[in-house]
């Protein structure tokens, strides 16, 4: 019997001591806030499309240029839809929380896939289909430094568990209006896998949004991508089109 | 050329014509016509047969087009057509006309339907593809709903080999549930290689002095169309679904009659029930999926003299099981496990009671993603044969691809893929997208 109770004490102490339970009990209420009104900065927080043109560039070769049509409703649903190169045009990817799926025109059915697959570049499906930070992230305050000549937060970014895209990530904000300036995402092991930085902030429908996110290898000199965000269009979008069996409706 | 040309502007008039049989007022510009965007590609797919005598087995030059036209927000009319000339026929003679006549020319309207959206009632009316299943790399287990067009085999792509049926395809979604119902009245069969043609194999079974006839297909009446339901629901991260088709047996079921000097093998078709599940669900990185049909009333041949008409029927089941995962972020694997088993199974069946396959699939990409290398391979435990397929793909452009690749066939000649050993290949394909 006191073996047993033991075991019990020793699986309850585990299960409280658990990633989850203690990344819950570092929640830093002032970093969950600011981390909040960037994501808000950055896209719509209700359903919106956006048309997003991603360009590759790596040294003495012409960039790549892909294009895509992404639909995104509320934090975790989100359909991207390739318009361009002309040879991947109909190739539809699909997230619903951390569940992928991917139809191809070849197959005509909708593959169940990982979040790990590449997309284009330095940029992977994580990266465009994951539209916020909090709700991967728990955020922790850190001081305040300059980047790109601009006063920031700094916020450390643990990811709330293991199926999100990046271990850890850092996010640079601006002290004024808490919009993101800069971040780096890391691995499991802690090794840099990339930088981005916000640029290009303009008005769109009254709110002030980056336009264009520049990813880069930090490994690699002259390897980045370019993600820029052409049009962004609030609208309401129906549930079914987040759904595997629609990709192959969606129109083109 | 004359009637090559009749046969490119019927598919291009046709193609025109539907869209302009819809003129009708857009979304937004109230009564204003607008020329519908057109997609598709031209290609040429080229092989030689390696093994025996080498020659020339294929030249097909295809035109594809498709275009989306909106007739209202809510309704949507989809329009795809392929047209192809073979020029083996022209520059050989190893086919016969029967061939000729089956393979050297097609113009085919491959989807024509009207898409209705309904809140969460969706109608498709009109000729498409109904994909059901999980399986990749020409392994059909729960694609059941399409015929299949199988006068190369399983060599050509999905979407190229299942034949487009005219049905009404209902869908509703409601809260993370999905319901299908499809209605097909005009029942088509599988398309199968005609004698003299690269893949015809003669009935595994039968005496070669036997003679066949025309696969007799049953009346286009209503009494004989397929019906069908799909569920499908996500329960935590599980990839759920389930249908029931009534439908058709696509392969004919071979009916002996023995005369005093002939045995003759008369082909139709009989009708089938079909129950089928699927599923998927990610561990860590990789993607475990599966899917099982079970064919109720199936028809295979016999020699037991008891079944004067050479045939008996039985239950069958299908079952694939796979897993999908990426390796060192860059490798794209696929592993899947299928086997196919007669229930109840007698000894006087031709068929054996199990067979069973394991097929592996890797893909990668160099150079930017330029260069992607591609490797399918499937080996069929039974009978120790198999079918290897390496290929390499070189894209330039966003709208160029060159595809040089081989097709190896090895083994038993009584196995699925050994009986093809003669037929080994190279080839290669160049593509233009637009």
């Amino acid at each position: 019997m006191n073996i047993l109770f033991l075991i019990a004490a020793l699986a309850t102490f585990w299960l409280w001591m658990s990633p989850q339970t203690i990344i819950a009990a570092q929640t830093d209420p002032v970093a969950a806030k600011i981390l909040e009104r960037a994501d808000t900065i950055r896209n719509p927080q209700g359903d919106y499309v956006v048309h997003v043109r991603i360009t590759d560039y790596k040294p003495e070769k012409p960039p790549k240029v892909a294009e895509y049509e992404v639909l995104v409703k509320g934090r975790d649903r989100t359909v991207v839809k390739t318009l361009a190169p002309p040879l991947d045009r109909g190739t539809t990817m699909l997230m619903l929380g951390y569940d992928m799926w991917v139809f191809m025109p070849s197959i005509r059915k909708p593959l169940r896939i990982s979040l790990q697959q590449r997309l284009l570049g330095e940029v992977a499906y994580g990266d465009i289909a994951r539209a916020n930070f909090s709700g991967d992230y728990v955020p922790r305050l850190g001081k305040v430094v300059e980047r790109k000549g601009v006063p920031c937060h700094e916020l450390e970014l643990t990811a709330v568990n293991e199926k999100v895209t990046y271990h850890r990530a850092k996010l640079w904000v601006a002290t004024e209006d808490n919009r993101p300036i800069a971040a780096e995402f890391y691995a499991f092991s802690g090794k840099l896998l990339k930088t981005c930085t916000f640029e290009d902030y303009r008005p769109e429908k009254g709110v002030t949004r980056p336009h264009r996110l520049v990813l880069r290898d930090p490994l690699k000199e002259g390897y980045y991508s370019v993600m820029e965000y052409i049009h962004i269009e609030e609208r309401e979008l129906p549930g079914k089109y987040f759904t595997k069996e629609y990709l192959d409706k969606l129109r083109y | 050329m004359r009637f090559l040309l009749k046969y490119f502007f019927i598919v291009v008039g046709w193609f025109f014509g539907a869209s302009l049989l819809f003129l009708g007022p857009t979304s937004a510009e109230g009564n204003t016509f607008e020329w519908p965007v057109v997609h598709g590609y031209i290609k040429n797919e080229t092989a030689v047969r390696t093994a025996s005598d080498t020659q020339l087995t294929k030249s097909k030059n295809i035109l594809y087009l498709s275009s989306i036209y909106p007739i209202t927000p809510d309704i949507t009319l989809h329009v795809a057509g392929r047209f192809f000339y073979d020029a083996t026929f022209s520059l050989t003679n190893h086919y016969n006309e029967v061939v000729r006549e089956d393979q050297e020319h097609e113009a085919a309207l491959r989807q024509a339907y009207v898409h209705a959206s309904m809140g969460n009632l969706d109608l498709k009316l009109g000729k498409q593809q109904i994909v059901w299943g999980e399986a990749v790399g020409g392994l059909f287990v729960a694609d059941v709903v399409n015929p299949k067009d199988l006068r190369e085999f399983i060599l050509p792509d999905p979407a190229e080999i299942r034949i487009p049926v005219w049905a009404a395809n209902i869908e509703y979604f409601l809260q993370g549930i999905y319901l299908q119902a499809v209605w097909l009245p005009i029942v088509e069969f599988n398309d199968l290689p005609e004698p003299g043609t690269e893949f015809y194999e003669y009935p595994v079974g039968f005496s070669t002095t036997a003679r066949s006839r025309t696969p007799r297909e049953p009346p286009r009446t209503l009494g004989n169309s397929a019906v069908g339901i799909r569920l499908s629901r996500m329960i935590h991260d599980w990839d759920l679904g389930a249908f029931y088709l009534y439908t058709y047996d696509y392969f004919p079921t071979r009916f002996l009659t023995l005369t005093p000097s002939l045995l003759i093998i008369e082909p139709s078709y009989r009708r089938l029930h079909i129950l089928g599940g699927t599923f998927s669900k990610p561990v860590g990185e990789t993607v475990f999926k599966g899917e099982m049909v079970l064919n109720l009333g199936k028809y295979f041949s016999t020699h037991d003299p008891m079944d004067s008409r050479g045939v008996t029927k039985k239950n069958s089941l299908d079952y694939l099981l796979a897993l999908d995962r990426t390796i060192w972020g860059r490798l794209d694997c696929n592993v899947q496990w299928l086997q196919h088993i007669v229930l109840d199974h007698e000894s006087s069946l031709i068929e054996k009671k199990t067979r069973s396959y394991v097929s592996t699939w890797f893909k990668t990409d160099f150079l930017d993603g330029r260069l992607e290398p591609e490797f399918f391979f499937v080996f069929g435990l039974d009978r120790g044969d198999l079918l290897l397929r390496p290929k390499m793909s070189f894209r330039w452009g966003g709208r160029w691809k060159v595809t040089v690749g081989m097709d190896v066939f090895e083994g038993s000649s009584d196995g699925d893929f050994g009986r093809f050993d003669s037929k080994d290949r190279v080839y290669a394909e160049i593509s233009r997208s637009f």
